[in-house]
């Protein structure tokens, strides 16, 4: 399909659906939204320019000589552009959250490794890419990932959102958190921070779950570079 | 249902909104809620941030309605209102608790919703993904590839909402629309080109 065929049918679809679209009704919502005050909160809070300036900035291309920036107050804004920010907990860097969730993944799901040694077990296949994530092996951790989401595994499909948010792929981070909303994903799925295991003396300390993969007899089982960051 | 399926009331709107306020509102409420659904890629999420940003010009509209580039600053509002609304989704958590309770009251409907979703999605992805790589790299470009080809509006009415020359406007649709081409109609090998030829 050439970018023509693309266009005319995107502004077809967006015909379409405001063929029926209402903007008495639009408005009366809108005014009542005023009338009840539930947005008062929101609407102290937004960043909005207290002047409005002469000539309307918009985002000027990033890097481009003598582009004007707009003024942000400092620390509000971590960058520009689309973002998918609503499957990272606010304040924190989409890498750091991805690494904390495969920590508490392996954390709670270790014993799940051996299923997968045993029969391709989907949670073990998602416990296993956390633990190739955090070994560093970002590519074989993608792979995994994507078997288990093929396998139906709902938080493999968030940590693939995850990962193209910390990749800036806005695209691919919609279509992964889309797949695992429809699969039924929800915070209920997130593993506990309470389910900290003790560390174990065979591997060093810091490496998440090490005192379960002693207790259930892995140390010499998996590859100890495996278990390093 | 959506958002814009719920009844509402007859009564007047002038007792809570200014006249020209709701005069500047129904001349463009349609072609903002367009764009921010081309962004958005969901209906309800897009009257939601067309919402709020009429709600932030509504607040300050005794020195809006002075200004003389209103209809540029009205969607420079609307836009860093598209930019905050995930941030906003992230505190609220509204993606989380929406998703719970239409799992634990209507499975099927949400099943079937999502279905319908990703299959949107996907609709969009190649075109989606080159629009991205667009805004990263000229945002003013993406935006009127999107105002003209999306939206459909003609090169002065972008120049009015981006506070540019309709020159400007047409030169960066232009710019924009080789920068797509070029990462979806990838041109033919030079090989091929001159045998035809």
């Amino acid at each position: 399909m050439s970018l023509e065929e693309r266009f005319r049918a995107e502004r077809g679809r967006l015909d379409q659906e405001y063929r029926d679209f209402d903007d008495v009704a639009f408005l009366r919502r809108l005014a009542r939204r005023i009338e009840d005050g539930t947005d008062e909160d929101w609407l102290r809070g937004f960043d909005f320019p207290e002047e409005i300036p002469e000539r309307v900035v918009l985002q000027a291309p990033p890097g481009s000589p003598g582009a004007r920036r707009p003024k942000r107050r400092a620390g509000r804004r971590g960058r520009r552009g689309p973002r998918n920010a609503w499957i990272v907990q606010r304040g924190t860097a989409p890498r750091d959250e991805l690494a904390r969730l495969c920590g508490d993944i392996l954390r709670r799901d270790l014993s799940t490794v051996a299923d997968f040694c045993e029969d391709y077990d989907a949670t073990g296949a998602r416990t296993f890419a956390c633990l190739q994530y955090l070994s560093g092996r970002v590519d074989a951790a993608v792979y995994w990932w994507g078997f288990a989401t093929g396998a139906e595994d709902a938080l493999a499909a968030h940590c693939l959102a995850l990962h193209a948010t910390c990749q800036g792929q806005h695209t691919l981070t919609r279509l992964w958190n889309t797949y695992a909303r429809w699969m039924g994903f929800s915070r209920g799925d997130l593993p506990g921070r309470d389910e900290v295991a003790p560390a174990h003396p065979a591997v060093p300390v810091g490496v998440p779950g090490n005192q379960e993969l002693a207790d259930r007899g892995y140390e010499n089982g998996l590859p100890k570079g495996l278990l390093v960051r | 249902m959506t958002g814009t399926d719920e009844r509402v009331g007859d009564g007047p709107l002038q007792q809570t909104l200014p006249e020209s306020f709701e005069e500047f509102l129904k001349q463009r409420s349609r072609r903002f809620m367009k764009y921010a659904q081309s962004r958005m890629r969901n209906r309800e999420d897009a009257e939601e941030a067309v919402s709020k940003a009429a709600l932030l010009l509504h607040r300050k509209w005794d020195r809006i309605t002075r200004h003389e580039k209103r209809e540029a600053f009205a969607f420079h509002v609307l836009e860093r209102v598209i930019i905050d609304y995930w941030r906003q989704q992230s505190r609220l958590d509204r993606v989380w608790d929406a998703a719970l309770l239409l799992q634990r009251t209507a499975p099927v409907h949400y099943a079937s919703d999502g279905i319908d979703q990703f299959g949107r999605l996907a609709e969009h992805d190649g075109l989606d993904q080159a629009l991205d790589a667009l805004e990263t790299r000229s945002p003013r470009q993406a935006k009127c590839v999107r105002l003209r080809h999306m939206v459909g509006l003609s090169h002065d009415e972008i120049a009015v909402l981006l506070d540019i020359s309709s020159t400007r406007a047409k030169n960066e649709t232009w710019q924009g629309l080789r920068f797509l081409r070029d990462r979806l109609d990838p041109p033919m090998e030079s090989g091929e080109g001159s045998a035809a030829s």
